[in-house]
């Protein structure tokens, strides 16, 4: 009897045990949609209790997810953060991406948060059934919100709706009107500057003085790498503009060529490899996968030249300052093939998902963020307190440093800018008059020459050009290594051969094809 | 034990009889709520996705949700006969199964090995500490193996090269993290040390399951240590390998037993050993997930489990007929 009663209590137990475990089970088998509803359906009353309370109450609550591994804020905090919330009754709830796949693996699992900031899947953010469309929303909600006809051209998706509206673009008139101060960014080499004074400052006209200088440090200092390069995204920049290639799309003649089928592209890579086979770069440097593998040679002073930005050689100076080393950049020009064309269209835009829970306060967050006084408070700090205009009126005058990194981050600077701010904001922002960047950057400007059109030339999410143009990276990213690391120049040219053999079997000529016929499509909008 | 059956008995005595089947399973009620678990898992998680596998043969688009598996085109072979004209793909599935098979023939036998001789040792507390050491890398995830392998291999500022570079043993540093020749010597030595101990575990659970009996008599046989290894150790480990060898060949395309190609191949791989280094799995990842080409990516990874079913099947097949053991 003892044990009867003993065992009835195990079997409840185990099929308790049982029913629980698979019905979470299936809760998680298609949680992503279920769970979902339950959050946005318990949310709203919580905000129509806020909207129908007036605007004094609780801030809004809005998830934002920031595909941008790299993002230094992880939290909506600060002083900034603060002021932004008091001006729109929106407080943004973070998430920054672990890795560039999770933004693909959440939107095919109908996982999305309210907000999303993304620069690399605009072709599949930029739909019906993942977003609300801005034209609607702003019909709505926000009727006062204007979008110029420059941004129209450039944002408006295949549908002919607006999803997003990119930052860091800025219409001809806002060019022109801080020529001065809103300096591009391109692709910079920074240096050690007691070195090349130790050196003796030589003479940097042409590409083989360039050669000659790492020449000088690798005999001079032969514990020291002449040439580290930032892994991820700048490593060939410097190099392309001074042979005057591009790695994407072309403009030669008014038709589009791709960078593989220029002579020049070649050129350049030969150069590097023979940069590589004088023993000025190591083959590691190409297998590092965060910009900090690079940093860090530069930081501890076993590296000479940095690879990287126009704005390089301070940022560096400000990050090692421990060190005390002190860098300065290269001229921009070392080539009369020099070319640098800005196909800017703006780079991250924010989404508004349909799994908002706050569509008119998100709305109105964007307008905002887009506004001058948004873009200026986000990107720049709170007027009065953190800036002042400079007596020319042209650019702030920064109360903190503008440029550190660490004071950004507490106060929650800059970054937000990134969300809407246009691009003459965000560069006007950087220029300080007399700093070598500002000296770079001028440079840099001076050169560059502007076609949108090229940058509205992108493929389609799953169209059969966007499989083509995937391949075609991916090839160039499993195969450069090989040109880049042969060991001989005859070895370096048939690999290059080698590739662009490949990439015209891939499609290369569809692609470019396709190309010229959506150019003549998007040159028309701008002509307008 | 008895007592609770007869009691049993009585109770159901007083119920009617009418269907046996479900008498027997009232009875064995706790035990079959187990399997049924277990079934209820399979029929969740492996089962019920394999609708999915739609994918493969549609023009499917993730934006269409669940729903567009079943309503969108139909386009055939399309992705597979993509994926084989890919220019990469010979290099893949050469890739895919020298990796495999390196792993299976390498590292299957070390934890039998490494159990057999913790086995011999009579040292309990050395017993036990090489034990431990050895299965603790078990625990690293392979993110952090990643990061200690440059601190250990990087011609830079790895360990290693400042170590055999001091000594003066080497003029250059080795290329161990770039050199696409070394990437399989690397994945297969990296994943022995990481699994090989936990290996280990199964197999002195076996080695302990064989009877003292049988050592007493061989050592009165007047057999030597080796002879004992090799006349009762290892046949008493017998089922217990060829469980784990079948096991390992039907997810040897996954790195069998120590697994991790995957990981292996999409952290440790770069631009410069990206010859040796590419998978089927990290191309299914590239290629189709990371482009959101999930229709590509399934017809890849449905491949890759054709082969492993054939794999599994033939090797429970041969198993049998070789030893007579095998999984069903």
């Amino acid at each position: 009897m003892n044990k009867k009663a003993l065992k009835k209590p195990s079997i409840l137990a185990t099929t308790l045990l049982a029913t629980t475990l698979l019905v979470s089970a299936c809760s998680g088998n298609n949680g992503g949609s279920s769970s979902n509803t339950g959050n946005s359906t318990a949310t709203p009353t919580n905000t129509a209790e806020n909207t129908g309370s007036g605007s004094t109450t609780e801030p809004v609550t809005l998830d934002l997810f920031v595909d941008q591994t790299w993002w230094p804020l992880k939290d909506w905090s600060g002083q900034v953060p603060e002021e932004i919330t008091k001006r729109t009754g929106v407080k943004l709830n973070i998430t920054v991406a672990t890795d560039d796949k999770q933004l693909p693996l959440m939107i095919a699992s109908g996982d999305l948060p309210d907000l999303v900031a993304t620069a690399a899947q605009h072709a599949r953010m930029a739909d019906s059934k993942l977003s609300f469309d801005w034209n609607g929303l702003i019909e709505k909600y926000a009727p006062d919100f204007k979008i110029d006809s420059e941004n129209v051209a450039v944002n408006t998706a295949s549908d002919g709706k607006i999803y997003t509206v990119r930052n860091n673009f800025s219409t001809k008139e806002e060019w022109a009107a801080n020529k001065e101060t809103a300096l591009l960014m391109g692709a910079g080499i920074s240096v050690r500057e007691d070195i090349l004074n130790e050196l003796g400052n030589p003479q940097l006209k042409t590409l083989d003085d360039l050669t000659n200088l790492f020449q000088s440090v690798k005999d001079k200092y032969p514990d020291m790498i002449p040439l580290v390069l930032n892994p991820p995204n700048w490593h060939r920049g410097y190099f392309e503009q001074n042979f005057g290639a591009a790695s994407g799309l072309n403009d030669v003649d008014g038709k589009l060529v791709h960078g593989l089928h220029l002579p020049a592209n070649k050129e350049m890579y030969l150069y590097m490899n023979g940069l590589y086979r004088k023993g000025f770069i190591k083959a590691e440097n190409y297998a590092y996968k965060s910009e900090d593998q690079g940093k860090q040679l530069m930081y501890s002073g076993k590296g000479f030249a940095y690879a990287w930005t126009t704005q390089g050689s301070d940022r560096l100076t400000l990050d090692a300052k421990d060190s005390g080393y002190k860098f300065i950049n290269l001229p921009m020009k070392l080539s009369d093939n020099y070319k640098s064309v800005n196909t800017g269209v703006g780079w991250q835009g924010v989404y508004i998902t349909k799994n908002n829970k706050d569509p008119e306060a998100s709305i109105k967050l964007m307008q905002f963020l887009r506004s001058e006084e948004g873009q200026r408070l986000a990107m720049w700090g709170i007027e009065g307190k953190n800036w002042n205009m400079s007596a020319d009126n042209k650019y702030p005058e920064f109360t903190y440093n503008h440029l550190d990194d660490s004071q950004r981050k507490e106060k929650g600077v800059y970054y937000w800018g990134l969300l809407a701010g246009s691009a003459t904001t965000e560069l006007t922002g950087s220029f300080v008059p007399g700093t070598d960047s500002t000296k770079t950057g001028q440079e840099y400007t001076a050169l560059t020459t502007f076609n949108s059109a090229i940058g509205l030339v992108v493929p389609g999410a799953d169209s059969q050009e966007q499989v083509i143009k995937n391949n075609i990276d991916n090839l160039v990213k499993n195969e450069e290594a090989k040109v880049l690391l042969a060991t001989s120049e005859e070895a370096a040219s048939k690999a290059y051969d080698t590739m662009v053999a490949q990439a015209d079997k891939m499609g290369l000529g569809k692609y470019e094809e396709w190309a010229n016929s959506k150019y003549e499509e998007v040159k028309k909008n701008f002509q307008q | 034990m008895k007592e609770a059956i007869t009691v049993n008995r009585i109770n159901s005595a007083a119920v009617p009889t009418q269907d046996t089947l479900a008498r027997r399973f009232r009875k064995q009620i706790s035990l079959q709520t187990f399997v049924l678990l277990g079934m209820a898992f399979l029929l969740v998680f492996s089962f019920a996705p394999l609708f999915g596998i739609l994918m493969a043969f549609k023009d499917y688009s993730i934006s269409t949700g669940i729903k567009g598996i079943f309503t969108s085109e139909w386009v055939g072979l399309r992705y597979f006969h993509e994926m084989t004209g890919d220019y990469m793909f010979p290099t893949l599935v050469r890739n895919t199964i020298v990796i495999s098979l390196l792993k299976l023939v390498i590292s299957f036998p070390v934890p039998i090995l490494l159990a057999i001789m913790i086995n011999e040792v009579r040292n309990s507390i050395l017993k036990r500490f090489v034990q431990t050491v050895s299965y603790l890398p078990h625990f690293i995830s392979w993110v952090v193996v990643v990061g200690m392998s440059y601190a250990f291999f990087s011609t830079e500022y790895g360990l290693l090269n400042n170590a055999l570079m001091s000594l003066g043993l080497i003029g250059q540093p080795l290329d161990i993290l770039t050199d696409p020749n070394s990437f399989w010597g690397l994945v297969v030595g990296s994943a022995i040390w990481k699994e090989a101990g936990w290996w280990t575990i199964i197999f002195l659970a076996a080695i302990a399951g064989v009877d003292p009996m049988l050592y007493e008599a061989a050592e009165m046989d007047g057999a030597g240590r080796l002879k004992r290894i090799w006349h009762v150790t290892l046949p008493g480990m017998k089922s217990a390998i060829i469980v784990v060898l079948i096991l390992s060949i039907g997810s040897m395309l996954g790195g069998g037993m120590v697994g991790s190609n995957f990981e292996q191949s999409m952290l440790l791989g770069n631009s410069i050993n990206s010859e040796k280094s590419q998978i089927i799995q990290t191309y299914a990842f590239n290629a189709g997930l990371a482009e959101g080409r999930f229709a590509f990516a399934t017809m890849i990874d449905l491949v890759q489990s054709v082969i492993s079913v054939i794999l599994i099947l033939s090797s429970n097949f041969i198993a049998r007929r070789v030893s007579g053991t095998g999984l069903y």
